[in-house]
């Protein structure tokens, strides 16, 4: 067998690897159980990727992440490995079938784990070699996780299922407390800790108070005229990001501005994400939906123009700054009144504690009419009820753990209900409790006091290691001082037929390479 | 202003004897027997699917717009009326040009195929011609993608001829449309260290509404196709692109299809009726649609000569589609079915109507 380093330069064109991916690569090859916490940007995926390869047998990763799911397997196409599919609910059903009937030609699976509740997918998996089970973003198992998802809290069943095969679980933001957590929810499997420092030593941090959104809006011109390099501007509201960005475009004529949400079409989404990815777009103004999976070496400055609802994902987001380890910048704008908009996001994650006795008194009733329905209309519940998708996953849970869900029907529970009812009540109070105490830990930060890098990364590590250029702006950071590489860029207007010239090779074409 | 003036011509034509939703089905091309009904009806079939996922909203927003241009009016059950502004906006003929090479029943489908398979070669060649084999696809059409690696597995040992060939007949087409239709085709288009512009980006630096965009484009490739059909023998390279979709199917809902399956194998209606577990009254919406679409399809083994002139007679007096004043007018002594079906009929034959 060719050694670890030829084959990475192979299939992926990298020299060497990056901190922790050989000692866990070899770990995982070895056979063992492993756990591994690595930060954002250190690339986790090849940590199963490469065993993709060179095990036999297939390696199956759950992933909550739908869109990292497709990126990462265009990616992989696009390298020359065709042996990798995706299984999640943007396949329909028809061609889901056709995939289940080839499943063993496949050496990676991406499997969302909705659709590990599926049956005939365990059926046919449980026939196949699997060589190795990976839990990416594996916090979501643990109820302490701020993306706890039900759905993983069954991966042990089809672990077991599966005969134990070998585990590799990964996350990128575990503190002590979850990583405890998530061996707990397996089993008890014994595990080897992999478990890397998740301070980067080339980000400074810095927090801006503002007056008011116009206020913030300067500022960003400000920073933006002073230091034109490439940045991604994170919010909270699809519009806002919008409206940002035409602003920023229209004021900052030598930078390329625009935008990237979940609404937007399929093509448009992947032409923008190129174009960052070329150096054909400056500043991209997002939600949290776009930088999954994007590995853009040369991001300078990461911008929070609303804050997340927890310290974890802003750690995940202002990672995928100066992944190139040149000096890079995270900045946060903070107006008064900016904790309302996450106090409402966290509000619609949960349903309303006055909703659940009408909605379990409604299934009541289903369950005990002589139709027994299906539970696919799940969608009439939500219609009725006006829950949304995260909500009902959340109910759905309670249900099934209640018995008032079995093999997707509803069950009569009788005199049970005051109890169920509230039960569910109670869980919806602790889960805003805990939601609510994350929020106030990052409001906490950002009107800190004290070293902002050691406040972010107590945590979840014991040292902070010495920044490579500046700290943070309570300790020696301000823009003055910031000597970020600035490339120009320059955007010449020509005619269609020039450019399609170019395009196509013809004239002058030669002397480009 | 493209789409309004697009719609506006929908609504003129409809003469506000269907609601504006109509105009909308046609547009996102719903392959609904009503709205291919309509579109042969009203003599709109070039704008079926011009803009294929296109939202409500956004079409109530144009619609709001007309109205607030006072170019039309809503009445009470959301059908429009131009107004004589709206009608001096169409007579000016702004856009006839670049209109007129529209052909959507005909095109709709074949035209998304052809745009697609021209992306994505163009991405895959000039990449490989560059030696860079790692890049994104823009495209995750599957169907697409395996035309692209079959072309690919023909023709690898002639890139440089491929390119060049390409190259030369877009360039000649493209020199004979409208400049900005030029601009906007040759800047979404990705390749080697290009990524095309999104249909926002696009917007913004050709000062054109977002939603013109998109029509624009429709009619680019609609152009195309006219241009690769009638110069089919000079066309070494691009043709190919286009040829092998060419063949597909006239427009019919599947279901109709099964129907007419069915009537070519002799069964009555109600019988079909039984055997597909269905309607009869869906059974006579098929028959409607067949209508239209097939113009060698026999009415008279549904209603007698007789009465398709009476029917027909009826409508030129009338001049009107609307069923209900048809049927009144004849005092009810034919069926609705017997109706439309003439109408459908008519349409196909091109008499009646004008």
């Amino acid at each position: 067998m060719e050694d670890l380093e030829t084959l990475l330069y192979r299939y992926f064109g990298f020299n060497s690897f990056r901190t922790g991916q050989k000692e866990i690569i070899e770990d995982v090859l070895a056979g063992h159980n492993v756990l591994g916490v690595l930060p954002t940007g250190s690339g986790k995926s090849l940590c199963y990727q490469v065993p993709a390869i060179t095990l036999g047998g297939a390696v199956v990763v759950v992933s909550p992440l739908l869109s990292l799911m497709s990126d990462q397997v265009k990616q992989l196409k696009a390298r020359g490995f065709k042996d990798v599919v995706a299984i999640n609910s943007f396949v329909d059903y028809k061609e889901r079938h056709i995939l289940f009937e080839q499943l063993e030609t496949y050496k990676l699976i991406y499997v969302s784990p909705e659709m590990l509740q599926n049956e005939q997918l365990i059926k046919r998996l449980k026939l196949m070699s699997i060589s190795l089970f990976v839990i990416d973003e594996a916090h979501c198992i643990s109820q302490w996780g701020h993306e706890f998802r039900p759905d993983y809290l069954k991966l042990n069943t089809i672990i077991q299922a599966l005969k134990y095969p070998p585990i590799l679980a990964l996350s990128a933001t575990a503190t002590p407390e979850v990583q405890a957590d998530i061996i707990t929810q397996l089993d008890e499997l014994p595990f080897n800790k992999h478990v890397y420092p998740m301070d980067r030593t080339n980000i400074a941090f810095s927090v801006q108070n503002c007056q008011s959104k116009q206020d913030k809006i300067n500022y960003l011109e400000e920073v933006l005229t002073t230091f034109p390099v490439p940045a991604m501007i994170y919010f909270s509201s699809k519009k806002e990001a919008e409206l940002v960005a035409r602003i920023l475009d229209e004021k900052l004529r030598n930078l390329r501005v625009s935008f990237y949400h979940g609404g937007m079409d399929p093509l448009d989404r992947t032409l923008i994400q190129q174009q960052f990815m070329k150096d054909q777009l400056d500043v991209i103004c997002c939600t949290s939906a776009f930088g999954m999976g994007i590995d853009k070496p040369n991001v300078r400055l990461v911008v929070h123009y609303h804050i997340p609802t927890q310290i974890e994902s802003f750690i995940q987001e202002v990672g995928r700054a100066g992944r190139d380890g040149l000096s890079s910048v995270s900045l946060v704008l903070y107006a008064p009144f900016d904790d309302l908009l996450p106090k409402r996001l966290i509000e619609s994650e949960l349903p309303k504690e006055e909703q659940i006795t009408s909605i379990v008194n409604a299934l009541e009733q289903v369950a005990t009419s002589d139709q027994t329905q299906a539970l696919n209309s799940h969608t009439l519940i939500m219609e009725r009820f006006e829950i949304n998708e995260v909500q009902w996953r959340f109910l759905q849970f309670q249900f099934e753990k209640h018995d008032m869900i079995k093999k997707n029907q509803f069950m009569p529970i009788y005199n049970k209900r005051i109890e169920v009812i509230e039960s569910i009540k109670q869980k919806i109070e602790e889960r805003n409790h805990y939601k609510m105490k994350k929020l106030q830990e990052i409001l906490a930060w950002v009107s800190g006091t004290s070293c902002r890098r050691e406040q972010l990364f107590h945590s979840f590590q014991t040292t902070i290691k010495t920044p490579d250029f500046l700290c943070c702006d309570l300790c020696d950071f301000s823009f003055q001082k910031w000597e970020p590489l600035i490339k120009s860029s320059q955007t010449e207007t020509t005619s269609w037929e020039l450019e399609l010239a170019a395009l196509f090779l013809q004239q002058g074409a030669e002397n480009e390479t | 202003m493209i789409l309004d003036y697009i719609i506006l011509q929908c609504i003129k034509k409809i003469k506000s004897e269907r609601s504006t939703a109509s105009i909308f089905h046609l547009l996102s091309g719903k392959r609904s027997a009503q709205t291919l009904q309509d579109a042969n009806m009203y003599e709109l079939t070039a704008y079926f699917g011009i803009y294929k996922g296109m939202h409500r909203s956004l079409f109530q927003q144009q619609i709001y717009e007309l109205q607030k241009k006072k170019y039309i009016t809503l009445d009470s059950q959301d059908n429009a009326h131009i107004t004589g502004d709206g009608d001096a906006f169409l007579k000016k003929e702004e856009y006839n040009h670049l209109i007129k090479d529209l052909n959507g029943m005909e095109y709709t489908r074949n035209s998304d195929l052809l745009w697609l398979r021209l992306q994505l070669w163009i991405q895959t060649y000039t990449n490989i011609a560059h030696n860079n084999y790692f890049f994104v696809a823009i495209t995750d059409n599957k169907e697409v993608q395996s035309w692209v690696k079959q072309h690919y597995s023909k023709y690898n040992v002639y890139i440089k001829e491929w390119l060049t060939g390409v190259y030369q007949e877009l360039e000649y087409f493209l020199k004979q449309i409208d400049s900005l239709l030029a601009d906007l085709f040759v800047e979404r288009l990705s390749g080697y260290k290009k990524i095309g512009l999104t249909k926002d980006q696009l917007a913004k630096k050709y000062y054109v509404k977002e939603t013109d965009i998109h029509i624009y484009q429709t009619i680019v490739i609609h152009k195309l196709i006219v241009h690769i059909e009638s110069n089919y023998n000079n066309l070494k390279y691009i043709q190919c692109f286009y040829t092998d979709i060419n063949s597909a199917e006239k427009f019919m809902t599947d279901s109709a299809k099964k129907t007419n399956r069915w009537l070519n194998k002799g069964f009555d209606l109600n019988h079909i009726a039984k055997i597909r577990n269905l309607k009869i009254s869906t059974i006579q919406d098929h028959v409607i649609e067949i209508a239209f679409t097939d113009s060698d399809f026999v009415i008279t083994q549904f209603v007698e000569q007789k009465t398709i002139d009476t029917i027909i007679t009826a409508v030129k007096q009338l001049d009107t589609t609307k069923l209900k004043q048809i049927k009144n007018y004849l005092e009810g002594r034919y069926s609705y079915f017997e109706i439309r079906l003439v109408l459908a009929y008519s349409k196909t034959k091109a008499i009646g109507g004008e």
